[in-house]
């Protein structure tokens, strides 16, 4: 474990931005269709529950990252397995966040550039991020947050003010009943973003003010999970249900439907800064969280000299994880949804919750 | 063996150190030849034998750096006239009685280390030998030509106090001390240099200084082993944290009252004697876009005049970079009427886009670097010269295009407008990193060097204080004396990070005054006392 | 880490001087298409018209040039789809076609009434230059190309003027409006609407319009006007609605900005200009017996412009009349281009889709008979509601004091 201290509001901007990332670029939940920001809601509502299992673990080992405390629960052995698991599985989700982010560049902007290449570049930013540690990429994240917060607040008064938004779109409300809504939820949203903040149990023994972990981490969630439904309601009320279901990347459609004063028009590019800042920081998490993880796991002294060849790792994975983007989303909110994420963000975790319950009652009741 | 080697080490060292201590040898005559000896028999050591009485003396100083009146009218003319003592004294006794009696000067100083009395005339000091004792007389008539205290030529405002430092280090302390009487305000001084023994001084207000900062520059300076420390520039890169970085973290001004104002915020003030620069630590990013003028005008206009400061150091760093990102990548971007303008424009130019660029920005950076070092008669035709190349010439023979022309002058503005020259230089530099990114890349490009360039800010420190802070890490309580600055009422916190020893600057906050009413009729006055009828 | 340090400076300045240029288009190496005329052959074929701007004879006055040379440059090109009239065009021109300008997209009436729009819009919608906001227009009457080439005056820009000048109508007159790629889309996609795109023509002699001399007189021998709004069936042209008939239709979309009313008077006919300077229309949806009923709901505000005759404009009673009167003609319009439309079984104003807002279920029962069937037999119910805001500078017209 890095000797570092992150205060509670560098947690609250990292949990912000790492639940933005990818998210706000997909066309997310939109299998409810219209109600796609219903479903968001209550993929966040969801993500509150899991992260109870989380804390509740978190409160048991509070100095312990969860590659130890997993390793005193289950055995040493079967423990570090299964924390090494976890660590693949982080890997993988990076992989795809590369991917997703390239996807979109090379398919909105730069159509003749290899996928590799635009990659790569990002993936160099974050090596040199990372060598840094997790207090300069909290550090980061401050300052990127004020620019985020800028930017889609500026692009919001940009899009209402050309009178492209028709909340008309939105309805009518549960069109196809609540069951259909439900299903995006427990299929989707509750994974992709919420239930990926289990990375944060990596995170959460740095935080300096323990008290202070629920209320941060709650209305981060909440602030997040509401952009991310308004995103939705924006993008449904300006594209349509049609349009927006049909694209690859909704938000940048919605931005290039601005047209104001015939001055401003084809913004696309200057919003691609917060699309930027979103994956630079999910990625960064996802590998910072690995690194961190198999150095505990394998005793490596020096964390940084890992970042090197990790990141090769991640960039080759995420250039091969995939034929195509209809595959790599195929895989991602279909596949890995049910086989992947459910098992590690809620099974295996609850299982270690009720294990690490007895085994506390027991040793509280041995001394006394 | 390791041991062994170790102490004889160490045994060498102490040999050498006792054998700069030698003391001053107690014939004159033996005394003088070896002064002219070491000095190498330089016509400015000059030796001016007397007698005091029956004794033999002489005095020792170098020419040019004394002041040639109190060395006349206070020690040569009272020595002179010194009268005999009532009864022979021996040397070592006769001379404190006679310094005491007859040296009519402030500072007077005893020793007998040869090593002492050698650098006290050649610093500027007159110093007293005595034929039959060992110890000599040091006295400070330090003067000479030196530059008067003139208005700051790198940092001039227009309402606030004119007066800039010097090149004289005790000068320097004095402006300091005259706008902040305070006994809490302490000054360290120490040699630095191993050939210049250049003064330094670190000043401070003892109480409001974080001790760590302090312990830390003390440390470094002591760690400071280079030959000669010609300006505070020397120590700034023997000092800074992080040497591999294009931004200055640690602040240099010319001003007193900036250095007051930094001494009140706890930090620590580097004076290095023969330069007006004066060095601040620990320095965090914001502070190089703040002036001194800020807090002395109006806080809203300040806030107006920051906020359009971040303006002009992101278009100094970037604006080419976007210019050439938009025209070769994004074209989609250009308003159509704008388009077809540039393309016209560019139509006949025969370069593409970033060639183009990188040549006007380095023309530019020739002419800029040449009117710096001309004389300034030469300066104006430099000017001219090249206002006719970049702007009328090139254009016209189709070598660049208009818009390039106006791309280029506003950067040139820009990276005047900020008030800090040194990050000023930063962003010079940077600009071209983020041009060769926009060429390659386009907008990606310059994102991504923007992203490492704000991660590498983030990384810096300043005598451990983050650099980005009072943003990262936020700190609420200090956020309004960013980029904004509150108004005086609200500022009652010192900097949390370095300032956290006496964090409050006033008590209780400077409060409004609610005595004085604030409604249209001001009904305390008596009525007709401020009515017009 | 000093070594660190500089490897990873030398990668990323490695990789950004290997990496780029990929993407990289010089502006000289582009052709800024402004607008793409699209005609069909005898045989099936595209025929894509291409009008790409001269930009150093549009930005004139700059280096003297400017002036007597055309603005634009017209290439022609036949293929079977969008990508490949793209890729035929390149052994003609001499720079890579860029559509991220394209102001306007301009389709032939024989391709839209026989052929469809659908096939054409499929390549804009995904290619990533192409905007969602270029408009459409429908070249009404003509070939597609012949609008393209034809030089305009004021406007250097043809295609600019086609999309100002509907634009000015559409803020003014209100019988025409910009249709963009989007909105032919999202119409084209959703059962409950149709697509409505302005018609353009050209006045005069459409095969001179290319030349130098059109440009001579100060009366332009060929120009484009706007003329009617197409209406579409599925991606199919079957009519137009000109004039009164397109006001109308505008008005019930809530489309409507500002326009002018002609009342009739005392037996005189069209005495009184009105101004419609603020309005709103609202439609609602009942469902009675299974059947809906759509009540159309108008407010309109506006002025009294010019009378013919003695008026006492400063008489409420006479304002409240006039008013009434108003209300007619606004309903009559309404009415008119509705029954009109639903001749055509048409939904173009989207009441397919209030129906399906307001009750889903019933809408997912009516959707397959909506058209043909639902639609034309709709009951609709016109309302309006109009108020005389202001009567000018005079109260009262000098025709009182003529007439008396």
């Amino acid at each position: 474990m890095e000797k570092a201290k992150i205060s509670a509001f560098q947690l609250f901007v990292m949990i912000a931005l790492f639940e933005f990332g990818s998210a706000i670029l997909i066309p997310l939940a939109i299998g409810a269709k219209q109600d796609a920001w219903l479903s968001i809601v209550m993929g966040m509502v969801g993500g509150f529950l899991l992260f109870f299992i989380y804390y509740r673990l978190y409160l048991y080992y509070p100095d312990m990252l969860p590659t130890g405390y997993v390793q005193k629960i289950i055995g040493r052995i079967p423990g570090k397995m299964l924390a090494f698991l976890y660590m693949i599985y982080f890997i993988y989700l990076a992989s795809r966040d590369l991917r997703d982010f390239g996807a979109m560049l090379v398919t909105s902007t730069y159509p003749d550039s290899p996928l590799f290449v635009v990659n790569a570049l990002l993936m160099l930013l974050v090596i040199y991020t990372l060598r840094f540690g997790i207090e300069v990429l909290a550090r980061t994240g401050e300052l990127l947050f004020f620019l985020f917060l800028l930017i889609t607040v500026s692009a919001l008064v940009l899009i209402s003010s050309s009178g492209l938004i028709d909340f008309r779109q939105l309805q009518p409300v549960l069109e196809n009943g609540f069951y259909a809504v439900f299903k995006t939820v427990y299929m989707e949203t509750l994974y992709v973003p919420f239930g990926e903040a289990i990375v944060f149990t990596m995170i959460f023994p740095y935080l300096n003010e323990r008290k202070k972990l629920k209320r941060v981490y709650i209305s981060a969630m909440t602030l997040s999970g509401l952009s991310l439904a308004f995103a939705m309601i924006i993008n449904v009320s300006v594209l349509g249900v049609d349009l927006t279901s049909r694209s690859q990347f909704p938000i940048l459609s919605t931005i290039q439907m601005i047209e104001l004063a015939e001055f401003l028009e084809r913004l696309d590019v200057y919003f691609l800064l917060v699309l930027i800042i979103g994956i630079f920081f999910k990625l960064s998490l996802y590998f910072y969280v690995a690194a961190s993880g198999i150095a505990d796991l394998f005793q490596v002294k020096e964390p940084s000299q890992l970042i090197y060849p990790m990141g090769i790792i991640i960039l080759l994975s995420s250039i091969s994880i995939a034929g195509s983007y209809a595959e790599h989303i195929e895989e991602g909110l279909k596949l890995a949804t049910i086989y992947v994420q459910l098992p590690v963000q809620v099974v295996i975790p609850a299982v270690l919750l009720i294990i690490a319950f007895f085994k506390n009652k027991k040793t509280k009741a041995l001394p006394a | 063996m390791k041991s062994f080697f170790k102490r004889r080490k160490t045994a060498v060292r102490a040999k050498q150190s006792s054998g700069s201590e030698d003391l001053i040898p107690s014939s004159l005559s033996a005394n003088l030849d070896t002064i002219r000896q070491k000095t190498g028999y330089s016509p400015d050591i000059i030796i001016r034998t007397l007698s005091i009485g029956h004794y033999k003396a002489a005095v020792v100083y170098t020419d040019g750096l004394i002041d040639s009146v109190p060395i006349q009218e206070s020690l040569l003319e009272p020595l002179l006239k010194h009268e005999a003592l009532p009864k022979p004294l021996p040397p070592d006794e006769a001379l404190p009685i006679i310094a005491r009696q007859s040296i009519a000067l402030g500072s007077i100083q005893f020793t007998k280390k040869y090593e002492e009395a050698i650098l006290a005339v050649v610093g500027g000091d007159a110093v007293l030998f005595m034929d039959g004792t060992s110890t000599a007389v040091i006295t400070d008539v330090k003067g000479g030509e030196r530059r008067s205290i003139q208005e700051a030529s790198t940092q001039v405002s227009v309402r606030g106090p004119k007066e800039g430092f010097t090149e004289s280090m005790a000068t320097n302390i004095a402006l300091i001390r005259r706008m902040i009487h305070n006994p809490n305000v302490w000054v360290e001084t120490m040699k630095v240099g191993k050939q210049t023994k250049t003064d330094v001084a670190v000043m401070y207000i003892n109480g409001l200084v974080s001790e760590e900062v302090l312990g830390e520059v003390r440390r470094r300076l002591k760690k400071i082993n280079m030959d000669g420390v010609l300006e505070s520039g020397y120590v700034e890169q023997l000092i800074e944290d992080e040497t591999f970085t294009p931004f200055p973290t640690i602040i240099n001004t010319e001003r007193p009252d900036i250095v007051t104002a930094n001494l009140l915020e706890g930090r620590v003030a580097i004076i290095v004697n023969g330069t007006p620069f004066v060095l601040l630590a620990p320095a965090v990013f914001v502070q190089f876009f703040q002036s001194a003028e800020d807090y002395y005008s109006r806080f809203d206009i300040a806030t107006a005049i920051r906020m359009l400061r971040v303006l002009v150091f992101l278009i100094s760093l970037i604006g080419p970079a976007v210019y050439i990102a938009a025209t070769t990548f994004h074209q989609e971007m250009i308003p159509t009427g704008l388009l077809i303008i540039v393309a016209a424009q560019r139509d006949n130019v025969p370069f593409p886009a970033f060639v183009e660029a990188l040549i006007m920005e380095i023309t530019f950076e020739i002419l800029r670097e040449a009117g710096v070092r001309m004389p300034k008669a030469i300066g104006s035709t430099v000017s001219i010269v090249g206002a006719l190349v970049i702007g009328q010439a090139a254009v016209q023979a189709g070598i660049v295009s208009p818009a390039m022309v106006i791309i280029v002058s506003i950067t040139a503005i820009t990276s005047f407008a900020t008030p800090s020259y040194s990050i000023a230089m930063s962003a010079r530099l940077l600009r071209f990193l983020f041009m060769g990114a926009a060429a390659s890349f386009g907008f990606y490009g310059v994102a991504l060097i923007f992203m490492a360039m704000i991660v590498h800010l983030c990384s810096l420190r300043s005598f451990g204080v983050p650099y980005m802070s009072p943003l990262a890490p936020f700190i609420a309580k200090n956020v309004g004396d960013t980029f904004i600055r509150l108004p005086l009422l609200f500022s009652k916190n010192r900097p949390r990070l370095f300032g956290h020893s006496n964090p409050t600057r006033s008590e209780r906050g400077q409060e409004y005054d609610h005595s004085v009413p604030k409604g249209m009729v001001n009904k305390k006055t008596v009525e007709g006392e401020t009515n017009e009828t | 880490m000093k070594r660190n340090l500089i490897m990873s400076l030398i990668l990323a300045a490695a990789s950004f001087l290997l990496a780029g240029c990929w993407d990289k288009r010089e502006l000289t190496d582009l052709a800024i298409v402004s607008a793409l005329g699209l005609d069909i052959t005898e045989s099936g074929q595209y025929v894509g018209t291409f009008q790409i701007v001269i930009p150093s004879n549009v930005a004139s006055g700059l280096q003297g040039g400017g002036g007597e040379n055309l603005p634009i440059a017209v290439y022609k090109a036949e293929a079977d789809n969008l990508i490949d009239l793209h890729g035929q065009l390149s052994g003609k021109i001499s720079r890579q076609p860029y559509y991220a300008h394209t102001n306007v997209i301009v389709i032939s009436e024989k391709l839209a009434a026989e052929e469809g729009i659908a096939a054409v819009f499929d390549g804009i919608d995904r290619g990533i230059e192409f905007r969602n906001t270029t408009k459409v227009v429908i070249a009404r009457g003509e070939k597609a190309e012949m609008v393209v080439q034809t030089l305009t005056g004021i406007d250097k820009l043809p295609s600019e003027k086609i999309i100002k000048m509907i634009s000015l109508n559409e803020l003014i007159q209100g019988e025409h409006f910009n249709t963009r790629v989007h909105d032919v889309i999202h119409t084209l996609v959703s059962p409950g609407s149709e697509p409505l795109i302005s018609g353009v023509s050209l006045k005069g002699s459409a095969e001179d319009g290319n030349k130098q001399e059109n440009l001579q007189s100060a009366q332009l021998e060929t120009a484009p006007y706007a003329n009617g709004m197409a209406v579409f069936k599925k991606d199919k042209l079957i009519g137009w609605l000109d004039d009164d008939l397109a006001r109308g239709t505008t008005w019930t979309m809530d489309k409507l900005l500002s326009t002018n009313l002609n009342l009739d008077w005392k037996d005189q006919k069209n005495a009184i200009a009105f101004q419609v300077s603020r309005q709103q229309t609202e439609v609602r949806v009942d469902i009675k017996h299974e059947k809906p009923v759509i009540s159309i709901h108008v407010q309109a505000e506006g002025d009294i412009m010019e009378v013919k005759q003695a008026i006492s404009l400063n008489d409420p009673h006479v304002l409240a009349d006039i008013e009434k009167e108003m209300n007619k003609v606004i309903e009559q319009d309404i009415l008119h281009s509705v029954q009109k439309v639903q001749q055509y079984h048409a939904d173009v104003f989207g009441f397919g889709e209030a129906v399906h807002r307001k009750d889903p279920t019933y809408w997912n029962k009516v959707k397959k008979t909506w058209d043909d069937e639902m639609f034309p037999s709709l009951t609709v119910q016109v309302n309006a509601e109009s108020f005389v805001r202001r009567t000018g500078l005079r109260n009262k017209s000098y025709w009182s004091s003529i007439d008396s």
